[in-house]
């Protein structure tokens, strides 16, 4: 666009310098010169006719010339012959010697212009074009940094692909000793159960009753043993849950209904165990929620994960917190367009921001000692993912976290 | 009444003698242990053959698998009951276990409960015959 407008500009300059030269030329030929008498017919016809009109007659010599288009130089040459001496000493400048010399400085001129026009617009296109290669390069740049963190993504889920493929194998070998620590730990406790009856035969003494203490210790480690056994047996479990996945048949699901059928189970779990805590249970459900398709199975785990979650976190605050705290779990569903929401809120104590990056990768816990596998969320997200859901968490330290997961609305798209 | 366990780990024959001690002790079964699948193929070959009712097989074994054993024992003694004992706990080993004509489908850690409500039920089944 611009290369076009600015080509012209140079012929027009050179155009105008043309016409200069033409008009320039004959004012430097000299007032007598005409006025004498002259080789060129014509000319006293316009010396008479110039003092008829009272101007200088080499304005009209002029005017005629630059009609004519012919170079003026042609006419002085013609005047030279007359009286070149005392001519060319008086009107030096006006020879044909000075007029090639004129022209040789002009046409350097305009070889100066030109060139100083075309560096003047090699230097724009240059421009131009470095802007543009600078703007290529950023978009570049920008392809590349979404390339490198795809990459790293990528990476990244292949490494947990190669890490589920390798937590099945190992969870399969360990699964055999682990059969044997179980096993004869329980056997082990039976046997002490057998001495114990066998020892009421004997003799009582403080030797028996020294006896007695001591395998009282030995049953109490062999419970340790089969406890922490069954354990490590629970982690294998969910491990291989991890790993395995794709069980189950994806059907559409009243999701209400299994919202509150999990979010109770949940409850009624939570307050079994130890350390049960009070939870006000706030169930927000869309009454017109369309059917869901997704698998029964893996989608309860995950309402059970969250609302475990929910009340671990918010069983840390009552330890902390006495000034009248009183845990609260939202659960809620919505449908917006071709979307369904399941939010999980509670009011614990939050997740802190360096923790929220770390929350849905593999055996990343924040549960003290035992009480956490690292495994929960992991499989959670694996499970939300398998139906193209998204998860999302929300949190303010001390206020709330509030887990989102969207999940399409297959009703709405037949 | 004969049990024939197979598993390449040794520790089961220990595990099974003391866990199954009742059982063991008032004469109700008697437990023989392979530790490869060609061990139990020759334990069955012999004249003991007869006398075994009932086979328990790990599946993941070096050399010969337990379904493969589990195949050749379907075809030569068809009469003979086998169940599987694995780890692997998942569908394609339980559907290939039971296709390959397994009549249970036991996973480890074993319970033993379980084991013994089954072997229960073989020597009732077996006892009024014997009678």
């Amino acid at each position: 666009m611009i290369t076009k407008t600015t080509t012209p500009k140079i012929v027009l300059i050179q155009r105008f310098f043309f016409l200069i030269i033409f008009f320039l030329t004959p004012f430097l030929v000299p007032v007598h010169a005409s006025a004498q008498s002259h080789p060129e017919p014509g000319l006293p016809f316009i010396s008479t006719y110039a003092s008829k009109i009272s101007i200088a007659p080499r304005h009209v010599w002029s005017v005629i010339q630059t009609g004519r288009g012919t170079m003026c130089f042609v006419a002085t040459s013609g005047l030279t012959e007359l009286d070149e001496e005392t001519w060319t000493q008086n009107y030096w400048y006006a020879t044909w010697q000075a007029f090639v010399i004129y022209l040789i400085i002009l046409v350097f001129l305009m070889f100066l212009i030109n060139m100083f026009q075309k560096r003047q617009l090699l230097a724009k296109v240059h421009e131009e074009n470095r802007e543009k290669e600078l703007k290529q390069a950023r978009e570049i740049q920008k392809a590349h940094e979404n390339l490198k963190t795809m990459q790293e993504q990528l990476i990244q889920q292949e490494k947990l692909a190669s890490l589920g493929q390798l937590t099945a194998g190992i969870a399969h070998e360990i699964k055999n000793p682990l059969n044997f620590v179980n096993n004869f730990s329980e056997l082990s406790l039976e046997y002490i159960e057998e001495i114990y009856e066998e020892m009421t035969k004997l003799e009582q003494s403080e030797i028996t009753e020294d006896i007695r203490a001591l395998l009282e210790d030995v049953k109490y480690n062999l419970q340790k043993i089969l406890q922490h056994g069954s354990r490590a047996d629970g982690i294998v479990k969910s491990m291989l849950m991890h790993s395995r996945g794709g069980k189950g048949i994806m059907e559409l699901t009243d999701l209400n209904e299994l919202v509150k059928e999990y979010v109770n189970l949940a409850f009624h779990g939570m307050r079994a165990n130890k350390n049960p805590i009070n939870v006000d249970i706030q169930l927000q459900l869309d009454e017109k929620l369309p059917k869901v398709n997704l698998n029964p199975e893996d989608f309860s785990r995950v309402i059970l994960n969250l609302c475990k979650n929910a009340f671990d976190a918010m069983r840390d605050k009552t330890i902390d917190n006495t000034t009248g705290y009183l845990p609260r779990l939202i659960v809620s569903t919505r449908e917006m367009g071709d979307k369904i929401f399941l939010e999980v809120e509670d009011n614990g104590p939050g997740i802190s921001e360096e923790n929220r990056g770390k929350l849905l990768m593999p055996f990343f816990t924040t549960k003290k000692g035992t009480e956490g596998t690292g495994l929960g969320l992991s499989i959670t997200h694996d499970i939300v993912k398998a139906h193209e859901g998204t998860l999302e968490i929300n949190s303010e330290v001390g206020n709330f976290t509030r887990f989102s997961i969207t999940l399409m609305n297959t009703q709405n798209k037949d | 009444m004969k049990f024939l366990v197979v598993d390449d780990e040794k520790d089961v024959e220990l595990l099974f003698q003391q866990k199954l001690r009742k059982e063991i002790r008032n004469g109700s079964i008697e437990l023989k242990f392979a530790f490869s699948g060609n061990e139990a193929l020759e334990i069955m070959e012999k004249s003991e053959s007869e006398e075994v009712m009932y086979i328990f097989s790990d599946i993941n074994m070096p050399g010969m698998t337990g379904l493969e054993l589990l195949d050749k024992l379907k075809a030569k003694f068809p009469q003979i009951p086998v169940s599987m004992i694995s780890a692997y706990g998942d569908a394609e080993n339980y559907e290939k276990a039971i296709e390959l004509g397994a009549k249970e489908f036991f996973v480890k850690p074993i319970n033993f409960e379980n084991l013994k409500v089954e072997l229960n039920k073989i020597i009732e089944d077996k006892e009024p015959k014997k009678e």
